[in-house]
């Protein structure tokens, strides 16, 4: 785990600090989705894509600072992820988060920047964003239920 | 039964129902209290360090192995001694050399702790 954290966790259910702090910094990130979508019905769309890059952004730090380490302090293999629910829910939840990560900075860098050539670009900008969100909520519940599994079950 | 023997027999009696008596009054020590042998282990198992408070003497070494089918550390609060991710069954020691309270705990799961006492 991170040393840039202390130990033991604030929210009283036997998690780090880190993987509290994440899980408090995921459902605000969450909340701002929300936002972001709100802002995007009122057609204020820079508003709009400064919400959502800002917490796609701010995810890919989480993942380097707090849940990457954690799930390669376990290394888990495919033997484990398959028999144990403990290393199922951390590698399901890993593999929608970088397929949801991956696709939001697709979608950043095309609504953003000119960077991609016309047919690495997509048309349908509402079908792929609501497709990121929906993907997006699937990662954060799969991300509480994985706290829950690694820090809340056991103490139980 | 002659005169002699049952002189014998009734006095041994009250001795040894006062051997049993004093050795059933007299305090019992958990033997994670005391100080045991050179060689000390403690398990990790549902989540659970056991003895959660062990006592060695200086120069023990004491083994930590994992039970749990699911991974662990074991580190010191102060940084004396710090394991690796334990899987089942994986084993990290550690030889006490100075006379303290060493607590520890595991970093995957802070609710996990213990403590070595080394006398």
């Amino acid at each position: 785990m991170s040393s840039f954290f202390p130990t033991r966790g604030f929210l009283g259910t036997g998690a780090t600090f880190a993987a509290d702090i994440n899980l408090v910094v995921q459902l605000i990130m969450g909340a701002a989705l929300i936002t972001g979508l709100v802002l995007a019905k009122q057609k204020r769309y820079q508003a709009h894509g400064i919400c959502q890059t800002t917490v796609l952004l701010l995810n890919l730090l989480m993942i380097g600072l707090v849940m990457w380490p954690s799930f390669r302090q376990v290394k888990p293999s495919f033997r484990k992820v398959v028999h144990n629910w403990y290393y199922t829910a951390a590698a399901g939840h890993a593999v929608l988060g970088i397929t949801a990560e991956l696709l939001g900075l697709y979608i950043v860098i095309v609504a953003g920047t000119d960077i991609l050539p016309l047919r690495l670009r997509f048309k349908h900008w509402k079908r792929w964003m609501q497709t990121e969100l929906v993907l997006w909520f699937i990662v954060l519940v799969s991300g509480v239920g994985t706290y829950y599994v690694w820090y809340m079950a056991p103490v139980r | 039964m002659t005169r002699k023997n049952g002189w014998v027999a009734g006095l041994a009696a009250p001795v040894m129902i006062a051997v049993m008596l004093l050795s059933a009054g007299s305090p019992r020590v958990a033997a994670s209290d005391q100080p045991s042998a050179a060689n000390a282990e403690v398990k990790i198992d549902n989540f659970v360090f056991g003895p959660q408070t062990l006592t060695v003497p200086v120069g023990a070494t004491v083994t930590w192995t994992n039970k749990d089918d699911i991974p662990h550390t074991t580190v010191s609060t102060d940084g004396v001694f710090k394991s690796k991710v334990m899987d089942t069954d994986e084993k990290f020691s550690y030889t006490f050399t100075k006379a303290e309270t060493y607590s520890y705990f595991c970093t995957i799961h802070p609710k996990m702790t213990g403590k070595v006492v080394v006398q």
